[in-house]
């Protein structure tokens, strides 16, 4: 019950912001902007609007995400209110919850709204046919976000938002890199230190490249074998590694010093 | 929080790596299907002569797995430097297109139809050395994009029926398109690629297939008028291949002389003359190739449009060609502004002209038959092909006949 009322008050607050409202505004704007590639034929045009529009649904989510998750913690330590909280019968993990899981509505809301542009612009580019297949996108990306905002939740304790920034946004750039690091760690040409460097990062470092699925749904005529199977192996990936994350983020902040 | 809940949480924590490492092992072979496209860093060492400079934000997008939204945004961008004539920078730009997301079908499209018919001389003749690349980039769409029937088809009637003449490889990807629930006028283009290879029996029972296929689709959806349209025009088709085959049955008894002749004479430098007499009807056309004497198609394994600057191919077939009228023919080439196309740097040429009646229209066929049946020359008959019969006159030339 604590945890929830943190968590509504985080959401509340975390929609008044105007850097965060100002990101869903551009956001939204330009999804509604892909309509203007008008030169091409129809489904060159939905080619480019989806993949126009899911890559806005995912940049825009990942900056709000991140403006979001750097500033859980230090905001309460620099306005001082996270004393207050804890004098209370709050307990340390339940606030770090509450603000993870406040965070996490916020961006489901935030994401709810440029989908439901995302939707429309497409459906009005489509003779008025809903896409809902896209929506599977939407939910990789709420995913991926879901990560990362545990990843900046676990910096948010040990350093300050600007450190911390940058920290989660290059996790974030080594997580999407999968390609690169899966051959790295494979090919008889390269040293085992090499190889066993690129294993730990591509098996250790959260791997966000796993929920780029936006390409089937670019182009609904690819032919792709147990869909399912792939989501629901993302979501459960995303569910344990958010866990072992947010496991070591009470860890750390029940011994840090207030 | 109690020392034994948190040495608990620490161990739940270990203990919940391996699930993820397993897990991540059993997403990455799976991954490919959602992710074709490869990125930017991969993507460098497959260059070779075909540098080509993807612009720094881009980059940057493609690192963060957004290659379709570049690859998209890419395209708009090529779109505009066809309206401004740009051309020279379309094929590096359809290149990493189609490098970061392999199933943008319509830019394989685009990007053969360009290298097909966009580069081209003074005279607007297509520069025939892009035509292997263009096969090549059509064939990698196909291998990245095997169940959709658009580019089969765009291989076999853009390219190898429309450009190139080749109708028995027109069939082959037309019949492939057909496997993957293609629309109508996929089935009729196969009767109209049987039909221009000679095969009469076989174009009626392609009709005849068509006409069943249009009812098969009238029946499951009667308010389909594509359906109805498909089976008006396959009918018409049917009836007129009917009938010319009742009247081009024995043209074969009574071949009609050709009187085949062709001249090439030197105006000036790269500037020449053909002309010649052939006793068809007016609207045929006689074909025309002056390559270097040693010139072959270039085997490409893969695609690239790195082609051979030296090398000399203008190729006047198809949709060009030398009009026929009154039985005769000529035409001027000054080929003097397109040195760059054709650099003649050989010492042998060969010239080769020739009359194939498969490419005729109509109203020629009904003289020479679909494959030259009808056909007889005393000089320059060529039954090189088996099965058909044309004419042909090959000229050899030194470099200083053309210069």
């Amino acid at each position: 019950m604590t945890m929830l009322t943190i968590a509504k008050n985080t959401l509340g607050e975390a929609m008044r912001k105007k850097i965060l409202n100002i990101f869903l505004l551009v956001a939204l704007a330009m999804i509604a902007f892909a309509v203007s590639f008008a030169s091409f034929t129809m489904r060159e045009e939905l080619t480019i609007i989806k993949s126009f529009g899911l890559g806005v649904i995912a940049i825009a989510g990942m900056f709000i995400t991140v403006m979001l998750g750097v500033n859980l913690v230090p905001q309460e330590v620099e306005r001082r209110t996270i004393y207050t909280i804890l004098s209370k019968p709050v307990r340390r993990w339940e606030f770090l919850l509450g603000k993870f899981f406040g965070a996490l509505a916020t961006i489901l809301v935030n994401l709810a709204f440029m989908a439901v542009v995302f939707l429309v612009t497409v459906a009005w580019k489509h003779q008025w046919q809903p896409e809902w297949a896209l929506l599977k996108g939407v939910l990789m990306i709420f995913f991926q976000l879901f990560l990362l905002s545990s990843v900046a939740l676990v910096f948010s304790i040990f350093t300050t938002p600007v450190v911390n920034f940058f920290l989660t946004a290059g996790v974030y750039i080594v997580g999407s890199l999968s390609d690169v690091t899966l051959s790295m760690s494979h090919g008889a040409d390269k040293s085992p230190i090499v190889k066993g460097f690129y294993w730990l990062v591509h098996y250790l470092v959260p791997n966000f490249a796993n929920f780029f699925t936006q390409n089937p749904l670019i182009h609904p005529e690819s032919v792709i074998k147990n869909e399912l199977l792939y989501y629901a192996q993302n979501i459960i990936y995303a569910i344990i590694y958010a866990s072992v994350l947010l496991i070591i983020a009470i860890l750390a902040f029940e011994r840090k010093d207030m | 929080m109690k020392l034994g809940t948190r040495i608990t949480l620490a161990i739940i924590a270990v203990m919940l790596i391996p699930p993820i490492v397993g897990l991540q092992k059993a997403i990455d072979p799976a991954r490919k299907q959602f992710q074709p496209g490869r990125g930017v860093g991969s993507v460098m060492t497959d260059m070779g002569n075909n540098p080509v400079v993807l612009p720094s934000q881009f980059v940057a997008g493609t690192v963060i797995g957004l290659q379709e939204v570049v690859a998209g945004l890419l395209w708009v961008r090529t779109d505009e430097f066809f309206h401004s004539g740009n051309y020279e920078a379309i094929i590096p730009m359809v290149r990493m297109i189609t490098w970061l997301d392999p199933h943008m079908v319509d830019v394989y499209s685009v990007g053969a139809w360009h290298l097909d018919y966009n580069f081209v001389d003074s005279g607007q003749r297509a520069d025939h050395r892009y035509v292997v690349p263009a096969i090549k980039f059509l064939e990698e769409g196909i291998a990245n994009n095997p169940s959709i029937f658009d580019l089969y088809f765009d291989l076999a009637f853009v390219h190898y029926y429309l450009k190139i003449g080749n109708f028995e490889k027109a069939e082959e990807y037309m019949r492939l398109a057909a496997k993957h629930n293609p629309p109508f006028y996929v089935y009729r283009e196969i009767a109209h690629a049987l039909e221009k290879q000679g095969r009469v029996d076989d174009a009626i029972k392609q009709w005849q297939e068509c006409i069943k296929i249009g009812q098969e689709e009238l029946a499951r959806n009667p308010k389909d008028t594509g359906a109805v349209t498909h089976i008006q025009v396959s009918k018409r088709n049917l009836d007129s291949t009917l009938i010319r085959k009742v009247e081009r049955a024995n043209l074969g008894s009574r071949p009609t002389d050709m009187g085949f002749d062709a001249n090439f004479k030197r105006l000036g430098p790269r500037q020449f003359l053909i002309s010649g007499k052939i006793n068809v009807p007016d609207g045929a056309r006689v074909f025309l190739t002056l390559t270097d004497s040693d010139y072959k198609e270039p085997t490409l394994k893969n695609f690239s449009w790195d082609v051979d600057t030296d090398a000399t191919a203008l190729w006047e077939t198809q949709i060009h060609g030398i009009s026929i009228n009154k039985g005769k023919f000529h035409k001027k080439y000054d080929l003097s502004k397109d040195i760059k196309q054709y650099p003649f740097k050989k010492d042998k040429y060969t010239l080769t002209l020739w009359f194939d009646p498969r490419c005729a229209p109509i109203s020629a066929q009904d003289i020479t038959g679909w494959k030259g049946e009808g056909i007889t020359d005393k000089q320059y008959l060529d039954t090189s092909i088996p099965g058909v019969k044309m004419v042909k006159k090959v000229i050899t030339l030194n470099r200083q006949d053309i210069l």
